[in-house]
């Protein structure tokens, strides 16, 4: 039985959680922020270049020495192999397990990995790792390209590549066709392929979507690399202080927590009417309503951060790059509350449909006579428990993370009345992930 | 990694808020699942109505609560043959001739289910299964 769904992949989803909880959540959210503010330390807690506890050697050996190092990017080669046979030969069903391994495991998938691990989709990417192999193939050096790579450019091909991949996930209404997915990692190749030519390794810190991403989240994990390249266990706060700020950086979180908030919305009545009664086709529509929540993220988080008093060679412009790494645990709060259930029972699927490439009936890794486990599901109280947990502790951590950076930036009589702005924001963006969750 | 006093202070009022406007509002009892049951409604009662000329269909864009383990009753009507996709987990699908057609669907997981017609790739309804 062949079932092509007109949507994303994905059966039922979740519940709305009860008004009680998103209410009450939203409260919590605004006390804190004001609690943060009012009650936490006055000079600057965390500096990603000195601070942490250095980790064993042995350690240290083991993460940076080639064995592990070779391991992880073979296996991110044979993995894309083995989609990539799946996604040339396989049938054009939606159990290939291409889709799923698009659109789950690899974009939700990003956000646990590299909480868990770290920068992690940077040692696995196949891109790096063809680069790597044809400038030691030619004696080059693969940090190397034809040119240096622009300053100015910054993190901007990464947020169009990240625009791109939530257009082809939430707006392409082909999007669980193989066309489609061929075409666009087609043009990922391409891009990383040229753009590695041209600049050397640099483009994938700055222009691989995943990479980027990846690397974001990853600022999360409590191992982090100290400014002489030690690794250390630390507080993930102070890990985060070490997100490097380039131009776009506004642009990629905007995109990530503008295109979460967009996929709740898009599936309300109200939205999927009003997208019914257009005579404009629903692709535009909903190209322009992913496009303006993304719009409406940028420019709000631009204002906050720029509405205080500044000083000295702080450049108000420089503001919002400067802060906006306090949106990375925002991003993870609201990925956790929206993708929770979806990665756990879709990732599943997927294990499962991994074993059967070619939609034959083979089973080839073991997996395929495993069933999915619908536990979550069947426990919607702890469900929604467990997303407005995740929504509040991501707002927390990124309350404290722009307060301890605006320390650092702001003048000292502004210090209080400059972060009223980022504080309203961030309650506002946290009510609106409530709101969605609950009108779900 | 040690916390000093304000940092700790800061962090122990957020939890205690946290604790205790999630425990003031009750949270964790799902009282929602009571209030969608309408004690008037029979089990039987349960059922959904589609008709169906050529790319008209009836109703479009609803919201219906469904009672899980309980069967709800798809009736088709149409004036040509189709498909409706039921997007549960996992998915279902239920073809239709020109007439009328039953189908009596139970769900057993809570969730969001999307019933949409293929052809004219219209939403008929979204099923509240609690």
């Amino acid at each position: 039985m062949i079932v092509v769904p007109m949507h994303g992949l994905g059966g039922a989803r979740d519940l709305p959680i009860p008004a009680s909880l998103a209410i009450s959540a939203a409260v919590a959210a605004l006390v804190i922020s004001f609690t943060v503010l009012i009650l936490a330390w006055r000079t600057p807690r965390y500096d990603a270049r000195t601070q942490g506890r250095p980790l064993p050697d042995g350690f240290a050996r083991f993460v940076d020495g080639a064995p592990l190092r070779w391991t992880l990017r073979v296996l991110g080669l044979a993995v894309f192999v083995y989609l990539g046979w799946a996604l040339l030969a396989g049938p054009d069903v939606v159990t290939n397990p291409v889709f799923g391994s698009f659109y789950v495991l690899l974009w939700v998938g990003i956000v646990p990995f590299s909480l868990l691990f770290g920068p992690i989709f940077r040692a696995i990417s196949p891109m790096r790792t063809v680069n790597l192999l044809l400038a030691r193939g030619t004696g080059g050096d693969p940090a190397r390209g034809v040119t240096g790579y622009p300053p100015w450019l910054g993190y901007w091909p990464a947020a169009v590549g990240l625009f791109g991949f939530v257009w082809q996930e939430l707006v392409n209404e082909s999007s669980t066709f193989l066309g489609t997915v061929r075409l666009w990692l087609a043009l990922y190749v391409g891009a990383m392929l040229v753009g590695s030519a041209l600049f050397g390794s640099t483009w994938f810190k700055r222009a691989d979507p995943f990479e980027v991403y990846s690397t974001l989240i990853g600022r999360l994990c409590p191992i982090g690399r100290r400014g002489d390249g030690r690794l250390v266990l630390r507080s993930p706060l102070a890990n985060l202080d070490g997100v490097e700020v380039a131009p776009g950086l506004v642009g990629v979180m905007a995109v990530l927590l503008g295109s979460t908030a967009f996929d709740s919305y898009k599936d309300k009545i109200s939205w999927v009417d009003f997208v019914s009664r257009q005579s404009l086709p629903p692709e535009v529509v909903n190209t322009l309503g992913l496009f303006g929540f993304c719009l409406v993220v940028a420019v709000t988080f631009s204002l906050a951060a720029m509405s205080t008093g500044v000083y000295g060679d702080t450049r108000r412009t420089a503001l919002p790059g400067l802060l906006v790494h306090s949106l990375v645990p925002i991003v993870v709060g609201y990925m956790t509350a929206h993708y929770l259930s979806y990665f756990v029972e879709q990732g599943q699927a997927t294990v499962i449909q991994l074993s059967d490439p070619m939609v034959n009936g083979s089973n080839l890794l073991g997996t395929a006579n495993l069933s999915v486990n619908y536990w979550l599901s069947a426990h919607p109280s702890f469900l929604a428990d467990a997303k407005v947990l995740a929504i509040v502790l991501g707002h927390i951590t990124g309350a404290v993370a722009a307060h301890d950076r605006a320390l650092r930036l702001l003048p000292r009589r502004h210090q209080i009345t400059g972060q009223l702005g980022m504080l309203l924001l961030m309650v506002l963006y946290t009510g609106t992930g409530l709101y969605l969750l609950f009108g779900a | 990694m040690s916390f000093s006093t304000p940092a700790a202070r800061t962090i122990a009022v957020g939890v205690l808020t946290l604790v205790t406007s999630l425990g003031v509002t009750g949270c964790g009892s799902d009282s929602s699942g009571t209030s969608s049951k309408d004690p008037s409604t029979d089990a039987s009662a349960q059922k959904l109505d589609v008709s169906i000329k050529g790319d008209t269909i009836t109703p479009t864009n609803k919201r219906i609560p469904v009672n899980r383990d309980e069967p709800l009753t798809v009736t088709i009507t149409s004036d040509r043959s189709g498909e409706l996709h039921v997007h549960s987990s996992p998915e279902e699908e239920i073809p239709f001739d020109k007439g009328t057609t039953t189908k009596k669907l139970t769900f057993k997981t809570p969730g969001v289910i999307e019933v949409e017609e293929h052809i004219s790739d219209t939403l008929i309804a979204q099923l509240e299964v609690r």
